[in-house]
């Protein structure tokens, strides 16, 4: 495939981080989430001592997940055992995409517990919305009050 | 009696009980008794092929039991086996 040129669009974003990214002149982007991140910051070898010496946002990072440890939801489960209290339920964001839950939200998720979903833009919280497993496994949007 | 406690968002299938007690050997007995006697609670813990669903984790103890034997972990009734959902998540 041929090296070509990234329109500037409306499904393109840059980041907080692309003017400063454009001044260390990268050359190459690639696009995830309708996200700009650099690929490349000239040659193969430039790119290596880029990475080994500048602080920035590549793509290597740009699709994890994350995950509250097994223990640490066991120590929430007895602190609010011990405090009389009930977890109601857990909230995550999603950088620069809408908060629907993804396949990764469903797969994981569990009947009764409210998800709350924070979509995150570069400016701030775009919106909230939260979601609850049926225990036929498919999400119901709650209504926030 | 083994002592199982069940997390928040799976007590609806336990009446609100936190606490499940059986009469068990292993880690896949315990479960399987719990599923028995609570109708609707097994497929959110097994799939179809009847494993332990990937983003269930269950700690005898303070362990994790993929660090010991898995469903085949051994229990006694001084243990308390622990169900953990996995909260994780993300945009994809």
């Amino acid at each position: 495939m041929k090296n070509y040129f990234i329109a500037r669009s409306r499904r393109v974003r840059s980041t907080p981080y692309t003017s400063r990214i454009e001044n260390q002149g990268v050359n190459a982007y690639t696009v995830y989430n309708h996200m700009l991140l650099p690929a490349a910051f000239g040659s193969l070898e430039d790119s290596y001592h880029h990475l080994k010496e500048h602080v920035q946002v590549w793509d290597v990072a740009g699709e994890r997940q994350v995950e509250i440890s097994g223990k640490d939801y066991l120590n929430a489960e007895r602190f609010a055992a011990k405090e009389g209290l009930t977890l109601l339920g857990i909230y995550h964001s999603h950088p620069v995409h809408p908060a629907i839950p993804s396949e990764h939200d469903l797969a994981v998720a569990m009947p009764w517990f409210s998800y709350i979903i924070v979509s995150v833009e570069p400016e701030g919280v775009d919106h909230v919305r939260s979601w609850q497993l049926t225990p036929e496994r498919k999400f119901e949007e709650e209504t926030i009050k | 009696m083994a002592t199982l406690i069940i997390p928040t968002p799976l007590r609806k299938f336990t009446d609100g009980n936190a606490v499940f007690e059986a009469t068990a050997s292993d880690v896949r007995s315990l479960l399987q008794a719990l599923s028995n006697s609570h109708e609707g609670i097994q497929k959110h813990l097994f799939d179809d092929s009847g494993d332990l669903r990937s983003f269930i984790r269950v700690y005898v103890g303070d362990e994790d039991i993929n660090e010991l034997e898995g469903t085949d972990t051994k229990i006694d009734d001084r243990v308390e086996v622990s169900i953990i959902p996995a909260n994780a998540g993300g945009s994809k």
